[in-house]
């Protein structure tokens, strides 16, 4: 009784005293902000994710990594509603998904902000080659994303400090596209010169050609010519990258996984076990492969827009043959492009409504499963994915490990390229940069010897971006700086008529930037044979070139104030 | 005393501490590297809510117990209501933590009536239910409108109101549409909905929108009916709610959406033989209409119902007949459940399911016999 009456006072005694400081205690099922952070493991873990929103995240159908480009008219995304009511200019400032990216992006930011007061507060505990290979990736990452940022949004919050209460997170303002710009320049700078000499040549990872390089791209994006055209140069000028000799082969994983890459300036790598794999062969797989969605197609426009081997386009050159269109192209449309009659997936690919049966790879006669009769489905414009599609994820379509290029030498040489030819510099330079993309062996295209106008340079030179970069994420930003989406995203954009053959169709005409032109009367008329119209575009060129600030920031912060129109 | 002066010490940033994340992995050549980031941003000087409640109630019995009737008035005050409330996207979260977001005030009342009696051999009892409460928000903490979706949350209106454009019927010709001089979303053709522009800015936007209604139950009732007569046994459970609002979305309100099919409702649509502005779907489009994809008071439906949840007749065999039969009870029945529904909603929607559920498998009516049998 004596011995309990002990173990009683005993509990009661533990109880009592272990009550004080028992519940101020930080949780141990996860680290605290406050503690963590102070060791050389804890900040490299840190640094590792402040790439997190390198890509600006997967929103549904619209996902940035390999469509960001479905704003443009290059590439379509059926179910895409975000995507299409961008184009469609039907939205306000009431959708969600401008908020998504905001919130993407401050992400990002924050982290890095984050990250480089804890390597500031813990130098201690770092060698003096990390704390530059740290700082040198997160000012990449820092810059990188508020070019995204001003890209969509144009002023915007400029932040290099971490944010500590709510009550300073609704007092901020914005700053100048034009300062913010600076900014960047100065970060990508800074990350230059840390990243120099470094020895961290990980794919994946930040290098100083990788902020070299975006620093020529925001300042392409930002029409600052002469900031474009030395960056460019600097990285040129590094001989650390060459373009690879095939175009064909450049988007398969043989090349993108090997360091023998020497266009890959800066990758996006995946992995299933990471739980950051990608679902792009789902969205992009002919109906004929189980489970595949063909939601991301290639738009007629697009494939109207490839010249003939010739260097003119279809409209004007002779090799166009209307009974073999895909005949006698520039090469990059049958690598970027399934067409019709291409061998795919075991089956010669075809969607026309009347061709019920196709043949398989052994000659035999069998149902075609991408027929527009077997599937609603099925492509949107009779055309597929190819660049980057891999036949490996056929049986597992949302466990896409293929890395993709998120920037390569091909789009420097191009900067240099444009930003030489604004500023009226077409020297010798300026023609080797277009020539040596022209030039590539299994892409061969005429070479420009002598200097043309300056008007037709730049169409050159544009051509070449929306031909050699399709769907890599630039073309929706191009037609923003050139002011060219108030033209472009006021035409239809097209899908491959569903029934009959091309010759029946109308001849495409083209601007005098050289992109093709629909009048659509004489497109659409018979249903049988129309060209497929898959979206009506609008733009309002008062309002669309920004992004509205997203409502929940507004209603939080009025100060912010809205962008013009919306 | 000390344990209970513990237990009151509690404080939230035990819970709502800004933690890291471990698992904000990337890929460097190939490999997994592992990555660590806060990603749930947590307001540490959070407190309780606290109640503060006045309830008068009473209970009566009549009759010799024949007729009680029971009646509660409340009214709740909620005070620093913990929500989840948006923070400043630059802020570097995605979260909307919880947060002392203000004040909510719950009013109502309950009565529930029974009479029971026996009349020879015929008993009865009847039970009546019909409860109501109204909530709306008092205090917001000076903050905006918090809009989400189709929802909001602002001060004088119940608790994640729904929110949108006022329709104002559909417009009855594509020559009426093109020349309504408000740009709403995109160009419209007869058939499209039409909104009220309560801005006056001759422009349709988000500044239009407006508090439409709400999913709170109101008027709640149900009635339970049980009466046997000899042997036979019999009893009818109604449920219901008075008014209530839900919100009509998805493959149930578009039809055709991205190449899905079309339900009998479509068929009250807008088309040129049908040009009424009254209809209650507007034009067919295999295109994303985003003019009529708007939140808006046109999608709302009225989810106030009456239904006959359970009724059952049964018979007992008299003990009489089971003599010397080793069974010591014999009752028969016949049992439907759901049996019938009173209700505004479109084909696919229930009034009992929450909201955005419309596509899923609707309630089943069940009808079942049996015999019990007891040894």
């Amino acid at each position: 009784m004596k011995k309990n009456l002990l173990y009683v006072a005993l509990l009661v005694f533990l109880l009592v005293t272990g009550c004080d400081k028992a519940l101020e205690r930080y949780p141990l099922d996860s680290p605290s902000a406050d503690t963590f952070y102070t060791n050389d493991t804890e900040i490299q873990g840190g640094v590792n994710a402040c790439y997190s929103f390198i890509v600006a995240g997967n929103n549904g159908y619209f996902v940035p990594e390999f469509s960001y480009d479905a704003l443009a008219e290059t590439v379509f995304i059926r179910g895409g509603g975000f995507a299409q009511n961008v184009m469609m200019s039907v939205l306000d400032f009431k959708e969600g998904q401008f908020r998504t990216f905001w919130l993407n992006m401050y992400q990002g930011i924050a982290r890095c902000n984050l990250m480089l007061q804890k390597i500031d507060a813990n130098k201690a505990a770092l060698t003096a080659d990390k704390i530059k290979q740290y700082q040198g990736e997160i000012y990449f990452l820092r810059a990188n994303y508020y070019l995204r940022l001003t890209n969509m949004f144009g002023d915007v919050v400029y932040l290099d400090k971490p944010v500590s209460s709510v009550a300073d997170g609704k007092a901020v303002t914005r700053t100048a596209r034009a300062e913010v710009l600076k900014k960047i320049y100065a970060d990508f700078d800074q990350s230059y010169a840390l990243l120099t000499g470094s020895t961290v040549k990980t794919l994946g990872r930040i290098t100083a050609g990788a902020a070299m390089a975006y620093k020529a791209r925001a300042a392409l994006q930002n029409n600052d010519w002469a900031t474009a055209a030395a960056a460019a140069k600097t990285v040129i000028d590094s001989k650390q990258y060459s373009l690879m000799p095939k175009y064909s082969t450049l988007f398969t994983e043989t090349i993108l996984n090997s360091a023998a890459n020497t266009e890959q300036i800066l990758t996006n790598m995946h992995l299933y076990s990471a739980n950051n794999a990608t679902a792009f062969p789902q969205f992009t797989s002919a109906r004929s492969v189980s489970g595949g969605y063909t939601t991301i197609v290639p738009t007629q426009n697009m494939m109207d827009s490839y010249q003939c081997t010739d260097g003119k386009d279809i409209s004007k050159s002779p090799l166009y043959n209307k009974t073999k269109p895909y005949d006698n192209r520039d090469p990059r449309l049958r690598y970027c492009f399934v067409v019709p009659g291409d061998m795919w997936n075991g089956y010669v690919y075809e969607t026309r409504m009347d061709k019920t049966t196709t043949l398989n790879d052994q000659g035999a006669s069998v149902k075609n499963l991408d027929s527009y009769a077997a599937t609603v489905y099925t492509s949107f414009t009779g055309y597929l994915v190819r660049k980057y599609y891999d036949f490996k994820y056929v049986a597992k379509l949302t466990q896409c490990e293929t890395p993709f290029m998120l920037c390569r030498y091909a789009e420097v040489l191009l900067t240099y390229a444009e930003a030489k030819i604004e500023l009226n510099q077409l020297d010798a330079d300026c023609l080797n940069a277009i020539n040596l993309v022209r030039g590539r062996s299994d892409v061969n295209m005429p070479l420009v010897s002598v200097a043309l106008s300056q008007s037709d340079m730049r169409n050159l030179v544009r051509y070449e971006r929306k031909i050699e970069l399709w769907n890599e994420n630039l073309r929706w930003d191009d037609l923003l700086r050139w002011k060219r989406a108030e033209v472009i995203m006021t035409r239809p954009i097209f899908g491959r008529p569903l029934l009959g053959e091309y010759s029946v169709y109308p001849a495409v005409t083209f601007d005098s930037y050289g992109d093709p032109v629909y009048d659509e009367t004489n497109y659409v008329g018979s249903p049988s044979t129309d060209y497929r119209v898959l979206i009506r575009t609008n733009f309002n060129k008062s309002r669309d070139y920004l992004w509205p600030i997203p409502e929940t920031e507004l209603n939080l912060n009025p100060g912010l104030g809205q962008n013009p129109g919306w | 005393m000390e344990l209970f002066n513990c237990t009151k010490n509690v404080k939230f940033n035990l819970y709502h501490i800004l933690t890291i994340a471990t698992n904000q992995y990337t890929v460097f050549g190939g490999v997994l590297n592992p990555g660590y980031a806060p990603v749930n941003y947590a307001l540490n000087d959070i407190t309780w809510e606290s109640t503060s409640m006045i309830d008068f109630g009473t209970d009566l019995s009549f009759l010799g117990g024949k007729l009680d009737v029971s009646f509660d008035w409340y009214k709740k005050q909620t005070d620093n209501i913990l929500l989840n409330m948006a923070i400043p996207g630059v802020m570097g979260y995605a979260n909307s933590p919880k947060q002392n977001a203000g004040s909510v005030e719950n009013k109502g009342y309950d009565i529930t009536i029974s009479h029971n009696n026996t009349i020879g051999k015929f008993y009865y009892k009847v039970t009546g239910i019909l409860s109501d409460v109204k909530n709306q928000i008092t205090d917001l903490g000076g903050l905006a409108p918090q809009v989400s979706g189709t929802h909001v949350r602002q001060v004088g209106s119940p608790i994640d109101s729904y929110y949108g454009l006022l329709a104002d019927g559909l417009f009855s010709s594509f020559t009426e549409a093109r020349a309504y001089p408000v740009t709403q979303y995109g160009k419209l053709q007869g058939g499209d909905i039409r909104y009220k522009d309560l801005d006056a800015d001759n422009k349709i936007t988000g500044s239009d929108r407006a508090v439409l209604g709400n999913l709170i139950p109101r008027y709640v009732y149900s009635l339970d009916l049980y009466t046997s007569y000899k042997g036979f046994d019999f009893s009818m459970f109604f449920q219901g709610v008075g008014k209530r609002d839900s919100y009509d979305s998805g493959w149930d309100a578009y039809p055709f959406q991205n190449a899905s099919t079309a339900l009998v409702q479509h068929l009250d649509r807008w088309y040129e033989g049908n040009p009424n502005p009254n209809a209650t779907h507007p034009r067919l489009s295999i295109n994303q209409q985003s003019n009529n994809l708007q939140s808006s008071s046109f999608w709302l439906v009225n989810a106030a119902y009456l239904r006959l949840k359970n009724i059952q007749l049964g018979y007992t065999i008299p003990v009489r007949l089971l003599k010397n039969t080793g069974i010591s009870g014999v009752r028969v029945y016949a049992n439907g459940n759901n049996v019938f529904t009173v209700s505004k909603m479109p084909v696919g929607m229930d009034p009992e399911s929450p909201e955005s559920t419309n596509n899923y498998v609707p309630l089943l009516s069940t009808y079942t016999f049996g015999v019990e049998v007891k040894f």
